[in-house]
């Protein structure tokens, strides 16, 4: 059976922006970027797709060869497998739900394909890894239940 | 050398402590007693009321030591940065109205920036203080270079004024203002170094504190994006 893939949160997470992926490792400190394609392809991986359901939809969205996509794919797949980004599904996930088409397409825009490709960046690894959350809210400071 | 008008102890440095409150008045007056108690000879306590409809304003000013200011509420951001505008010292640290400094935190802190001119803003570790009845929240897990659950707080710094006169905080950030200042500070090339010691001590006091998965990461990747479309 392929393997399919997912996120490796929460140590990873994960937002898409204006065909931007950017990816922070929470325990690492490094942030990644990638855009159009890849990030369209780190989306599909990150939720649920098998490397071959990538590779035909790449082959059906961007018109690249079989063989190219099926290339980048799988240099894809190693290089977020070596960061640790990714991890295989189970086996026996039955409710595996990997995106859609249009959902791939809502968050990435871009109809250009260039080889799939990933930018680490680790300027602020001291910083990401600093307490994230201890600002007052626009509700006042954080009550206990029974002190509101 | 003999230290001179023009040459001042940089250890005797006044600093200038901007607490913003907002609604605060369960635990300010611990915040600002810890204020009052640093063994560092020179402390400016200014306390930036955000528009509090509680007695914070009223506490604060019954320290003589504490100046105060009341606005309307803005925000974290413009209630940070207007603390900021009106302190006078040197050195510029904050404390936010439910935590509380350690006696040596300042003396600690203005000691280290004094030995290490090339840093700009000296974080430092923290102690995490669970008010009774109050769960860990889902947010909080091991700090990942020390292996415990106290971390190190982007509030804990002690900046130095230059970086003020360059930056401010955001104003448009619910959370996580704080982590963007450093990323600006960052960029900007200031120096920034986290000092091993504990020095302050944060307080949980509530399960609604943002979600690890909530707000805060949202405005941490819009840091974050901002950052690496500005060095590209």
């Amino acid at each position: 059976m392929p393997t399919h893939y997912r996120s490796n949160g929460p140590r990873f997470v994960d937002e898409t922006i204006d065909g931007e992926a950017l990816v922070m490792d929470m325990v690492k400190g490094s942030y990644y970027s990638c855009v159009g394609a890849s990030a369209f392809a780190w989306n599909a991986l990150a939720r649920g797709m098998t490397a071959d359901e990538l590779t035909t939809m790449l082959v059906a969205r961007y018109g690249v060869s079989d063989v190219d996509a099926a290339r980048d794919v799988d240099g894809f797949v190693t290089t977020l497998l070596t960061e640790e980004m990714l991890v295989p599904g189970h086996p026996t996930d039955a409710a595996r739900t990997p995106p859609t088409r249009a959902t791939l397409d809502a968050l990435v825009p871009q109809p250009e394909y260039r080889a799939l490709a990933l930018e680490r960046f680790d300027d602020l690894a001291d910083l990401i890894l600093l307490d994230p959350v201890h600002d007052v809210t626009e509700a006042g400071w954080p009550r206990n239940a029974a002190e509101r | 050398m003999t230290a001179t008008d023009a040459d001042p102890d940089p250890s005797a440095a006044l600093v200038s402590v901007v607490v913003p409150v907002y609604d605060g008045e369960r635990y300010l007056a611990q915040c600002l007693d810890s204020l009052v108690a640093q063994d560092h000879p020179a402390i400016e306590i200014v306390v930036v009321d955000d528009g509090s409809a509680d007695r914070s304003a009223t506490i604060a000013d019954s320290y003589p030591e504490a100046r105060v200011l009341r606005r309307p509420h803005e925000g974290l951001g413009a209630t940070r940065n207007a603390g900021v505008a009106a302190a006078t010292g040197e050195l510029v640290g904050f404390c936010d109205a439910d935590d509380w400094w350690k006696p040596h935190k300042a003396s600690t802190q203005v000691a280290y920036l004094a030995a290490h001119p090339d840093v700009d803003i000296a974080l430092c570790r923290q102690d995490t203080h669970f008010e009774p009845g109050t769960d860990r929240p889902d947010w909080l897990i091991p700090d990942q270079r020390y292996g415990d659950l106290d971390g190190v707080s982007a509030t804990s710094g002690l900046f130095r004024r230059a970086v003020f006169e360059q930056l401010q905080y955001r104003t448009d950030m619910a959370t996580g203002s704080d982590f963007n200042l450093l990323v600006q500070a960052r960029a900007a090339g200031f120096g920034i170094e986290v000092l091993d010691e504990s020095l302050r001590v944060r307080r949980i006091h509530g399960a609604s504190m943002s979600d690890r998965e909530g707000p805060a990461f949202d405005q941490m990747f819009q840091t974050v994006r901002e950052h690496l479309r500005q060095q590209r």
